[in-house]
């Protein structure tokens, strides 16, 4: 990750202040500024508060206050002068910058009718981090693609517990091929930018030499544009959740690509309760069901089914399968 | 000596004259040339969506000089992100770049304005502020352009007979 495009995001003095606190941007998650409350940094998975000298405290009051204008300055720097290009993701809250970092937004609604319209007197910014972990998945690659090829593989878990960054990393793996697998291509509909976090269209995080991306569109829609478009091996996507998701993860399937895809859940026991998902675990299309532990260990793999729900792997029964510490 | 020495001043006010001439014709040049990098830039906004540092870089590749030198240091001051504003920023290479050519202080002016509201707002916002310059520019081209066949004899004229006055009160 390059220090210095999280750095350009904020004006002199906040990036100043982050300079001096000889931070490892490696293990900063998050960097978030509220007007006229302190400047707060998620680093390692804790809250740090940097007062006006770069030094770090775990007590608020001695954080520095971000004003109106760092605000400002931050959304001119974030959007490069150019808000008006990011009006489609202001609207969803979130914009992705150069290094595939994430930056939320929050202010004042305005709604026209029922539709959100935009979002103006921005006071609360979220820069989330993004991290690639090389290998995270290297432990969990056996399970989704055997001797056969690689299979419809569906990964759980809740949020922020590392199933897109574990996602990523599959995605560059079957792409790029091991000495057991040819590489294959790979279609990743990538509807909010966080699998490739796309920078005017190029991916920032590494997804593979096969790897084609459609950036910023619908699942639905983006499933049977690649398969019609780029004849991928294998199509990914990230949170399934609506109906049309499901159908368009039916039909790729059906077209004979495989799938791999990440919903929100907690257990197999879940996925099987909503009455979508159930749909497709009694249908058989995925063939693996990846369970993901909770936050207080991101990125570690639980449970592994396969299509008919036998467990294939369990870490509390045998043994660990430990992923690398991950964010999603 | 001295019929030379007239000879040169009778020369040397004509070439001033001529050169005066050709200044206005230089400024409607380079007004088409800001009313074209006006046109492309809005095009860019309404139908690409980029960023404007990116679309300044990218035009910088296509336009002529001086608006290529123009374009590529102001999308690359931009992306330096410093302790400046977008306007200022735009100002201050308005004068760097395009200062020096044939355009008047007016022209400039009115360019540093459009600057001014451009990346600020919504992209109607935008497309409004441009049309206005795309605007003003045309009606000024076309006033410069009719009035120019005019002043540029005028000046000519004045050149020449500046010179033989200046000859015949030196004689």
């Amino acid at each position: 990750m390059k220090r210095e495009d999280v750095l350009k995001l904020f004006p002199v003095k906040i990036r100043d202040i982050l300079g001096r606190a000889h931070l490892d941007f490696n293990r900063l998650q998050e960097i978030r500024l509220r007007v006229n409350r302190p400047l707060i940094l998620l680093y390692d998975g804790r809250e740090v508060f940097l007062d006006g000298f770069g030094r770090q405290w775990s007590m608020r009051q001695k954080g520095y206050t971000v004003t109106p204008e760092d605000i400002a300055e931050t959304l001119e720097y974030v959007s490069s002068y150019s808000m008006y290009a990011y009006e489609e993701e202001l609207r969803q809250g979130y914009l992705t910058v150069r290094g595939g970092h994430r930056v939320g937004v929050a202010g004042r609604a305005v709604v026209e009718g029922e539709k959100l319209k935009s979002v103006q007197y921005i006071s609360f910014v979220n820069v989330r981090i993004a991290h690639q972990i090389p290998g995270c998945a290297d432990r969990l690659l056996p399970y989704v693609a055997d001797g056969d090829g690689v299979c419809h593989t569906l990964i759980v878990s809740a949020p922020r517990c590392g199933k897109t960054t574990l996602l990523r990393e599959l995605i560059r793996r079957i792409s790029d091929g091991t000495d057991s697998h040819p590489g294959l291509s790979v279609g990743v509909v990538d509807e909010r930018s966080e699998i490739g976090g796309c920078y005017l269209g190029i991916p920032q995080n590494d997804l593979g030499v096969r790897t084609d991306v459609l950036d910023g569109c619908p699942k639905a829609q983006g499933m049977m544009m690649l398969v019609r478009s780029m004849s991928p091996a294998v199509i990914a996507v990230d949170e399934i959740a609506t109906g049309e998701d499901i159908r368009a993860v039916e039909t790729v399937a059906g077209c004979g690509c495989k799938v791999l895809a990440t919903v929100h859940g907690s257990s197999m026991e879940d996925v099987r309760r909503r009455p979508m998902l159930e749909k497709l675990v009694s249908e058989r299309i995925f063939e693996r069901y990846v369970i993901l532990d909770g936050a207080a260990a991101p990125g570690r793999v639980r449970e592994v089914y396969d299509g008919r729900g036998t467990c294939l792997y369990d870490r509390r029964g045998g043994s660990r399968l430990v992923l690398a510490e991950t964010g999603s | 000596m001295r019929p030379v020495l007239l000879l040169l001043c009778c020369l040397f006010s004509t070439l001033l004259g001529m050169l005066y001439a050709s200044r206005l014709k230089s400024r409607i040049r380079e007004l088409k040339g800001l009313e074209r990098m006006a046109m492309l830039i809005r095009q860019e906004i309404a139908y690409g969506r980029q960023p404007l540092p990116d679309i300044f870089e990218r035009l910088g590749r296509r336009m002529e000089q001086p608006r290529a030198d123009f374009l590529h240091a102001l999308g690359r001051e931009l992306k330096e992100h410093g302790d400046t504003g977008f306007s200022e920023i735009f100002s201050r290479q308005t004068d760097a770049c395009l200062g020096t050519g044939s355009l008047r202080q007016e022209d400039l002016d009115s360019l540093k304005e459009m600057g001014a509201y451009l990346g600020y707002l919504d992209r109607d916002t935008q497309l409004h502020t441009l049309d206005m310059y795309l605007r003003d520019t045309e009606k000024r081209i076309r006033e410069l352009s009719e009035q120019y066949p005019e002043k540029s004899r005028v000046c000519r004229t004045l050149g020449a007979m500046g010179g033989i006055f200046l000859a015949v009160l030196l004689f």
